[in-house]
């Protein structure tokens, strides 16, 4: 089921009005994201034969109802050309001036970029970096359980500490793994410097591999991720390192980008984005990727940005791991253009 | 002689004018609102840092609409932001469960009247609105 911008932009202008009459308390807001993609070179992710593509698009829609004075319900469902998902849906209940608890179906909060991922308004550029490609399988979307975010203050320094602990969420990217229990922390440090912030995240994965029915396999992952994002009115900075490690299996991600305003409306950006799928295999394209990205981004409002940017990449790792290309059949080298229409309300 | 002066005076006059307009606004606090509240805790309430008063009650963040001027001299003064990036930032919390933005009412009025009936309400408005309804955050 694909439903192209077109079709989707009036759902989105009904719940809107919808959204303005809502009852007392209830709170609604979305998103939506329109890509165009198109690779003269290959065919990848969902160019196809025809080697370009308008199927990628999205509205997601957040609910919220407060349920008492410190209890409130929060969920948020997404439609992509393809499916229409409850990304999340949990009650969270504030315990204290700096403690929450959540319960329920929560984002992973792995890294700068998992929990919102999808709303690419908020992103400085249309595809995400490789640590938040669902193939490479480093940050899953979601999970089942619970989790606790406790903020402190020390001087000029915030210190914000998450902990969680659940199975994560039925995957369409690896719908082999089950009984999938993951516990893990991200502590984030507001430091003195304004606008400077470094993440540390952390997560173990004992799942059991089902890919082959006949022998399923138990199997632990452990991913470590490491942010550091510096921002102001002008100045967009972000670097971060994953490494993720199934049995002896290990992946590697890590990216620098900087996106910088020349006026209110532009900004220019640039990413380096290196991914390995096997360090082990390190030297065979299959399995290594890097993508050299330059875009610009025009804020046509508050609300409404269009976005275009080029990656030209080595190696071919990604499309590997989703498999829309077997190892030994892509090119060393290839470049695709993607462009967006972004909209927040 | 006269150089000097306009060299020395124009700045002052400036400097006079921009804290003339960054007085426009007030913060305000219900009166029985006994926490003390200064400018760096309005920033963080603002940016979403600080999303509770000290005994856990959430804060309730009132805004103006964006076509509102006072909006934007806010986000700029308090917030040390543009109004689209501290709509943009709040757009953040939200769509990652973390916090909603500051709930936005028609007119100071409005604003006034929600402060002084919502004991865990923030608001600004323009200073000359205030009265002894509410509380001044200085």
């Amino acid at each position: 089921m694909n439903l192209p911008l077109r079709t989707l932009m009036p759902v989105l202008l009904l719940l809107g009005a919808v959204a303005s009459h809502a009852a007392d308390g209830v709170e609604i807001h979305g998103f939506a994201n329109q890509n165009y993609l198109r690779s003269p070179s290959v065919s990848y992710k969902e160019a196809g034969p025809l080697r370009d593509s308008f199927d990628e698009s999205a509205v997601a829609l957040l609910f919220t109802a407060p349920l008492g004075e410190r209890i409130k319900a929060w969920t948020l469902l997404h439609m992509t050309g393809q499916e229409v998902r409850m990304d999340w849906a949990f009650v969270d209940y504030r315990f204290n001036a700096s403690t929450v608890g959540r319960a329920g179906r929560i984002k992973l909060p792995v890294g700068l970029y998992n929990e919102i991922i999808d709303a690419k308004f908020l992103q400085l550029s249309t595809e995400a970096p490789f640590v938040y490609q669902g193939p490479v399988g480093i940050a899953p979307e979601s999970f089942n359980g619970m989790s606790v975010n406790s903020d402190f203050q020390f001087g000029a320094t915030g210190l914000s500490v998450d902990l969680y602990v659940g199975q994560t969420a039925k995957s369409s990217e690896d719908p082999t793994r089950a009984s999938s229990n993951l516990a893990g922390a991200r502590v984030t440090v507001q430091t003195p410097i304004n606008g400077l912030r470094l993440m540390a995240s952390g997560y173990r994965n004992r799942f059991v591999d089902q890919a082959d029915p006949l022998a399923p396999t138990k199997q632990t992952q452990d991913t470590w991720v490491l942010s550091s994002e510096y921002k102001n009115e002008r100045v967009d900075l972000k670097a971060e390192y994953a490494t993720s490690k199934i049995g002896g299996v290990q992946k590697r991600a890590w990216y620098i980008q900087s996106g910088y305003s020349i006026s209110e409306s532009w900004q220019p950006y640039v990413r380096y984005d290196a991914l390995t799928t096997d360090t082990s295999l390190g030297s065979d394209p299959a399995y290594y990727q890097k993508d050299v990205v330059v875009g610009v981004n025009y804020m046509i409002n508050s609300s409404l940005s269009v976005r275009g940017e080029n990656h030209w990449n080595r190696g071919y790792a990604l499309p590997v791991a989703g498999g829309t290309v077997a190892p030994g059949d892509g090119k060393p080298r290839w470049s695709y253009f993607t462009a967006s229409v972004n909209f927040i309300f | 002689m006269y150089t000097t002066t306009l060299r020395v005076g124009i700045p002052i006059l400036l400097a006079l004018c921009g804290n003339a307009q960054a007085a426009d606004f007030a913060i305000i606090v219900n009166k029985a609102n006994a926490s003390t509240v200064d400018r760096a805790q309005v920033t963080k309430m603002y940016t979403g840092d600080l999303k509770a008063w000290a005994d856990g009650s959430p804060i309730v963040l009132l805004d103006l609409p964006e076509s509102d001027p006072l909006r934007a001299q806010f986000a700029t003064d308090v917030a040390g932001k543009s109004l689209s990036s501290l709509k943009s930032l709040w757009a953040q919390h939200a769509f990652s469960g973390r916090a909603l933005p500051p709930k936005v009412l028609e007119s100071d009025a409005e604003v006034k009247k929600l402060v002084a009936a919502n004991r865990n309400a923030v608001g600004y408005v323009k200073s000359t609105s205030v009265d002894d309804s509410v509380r001044t955050v200085k």
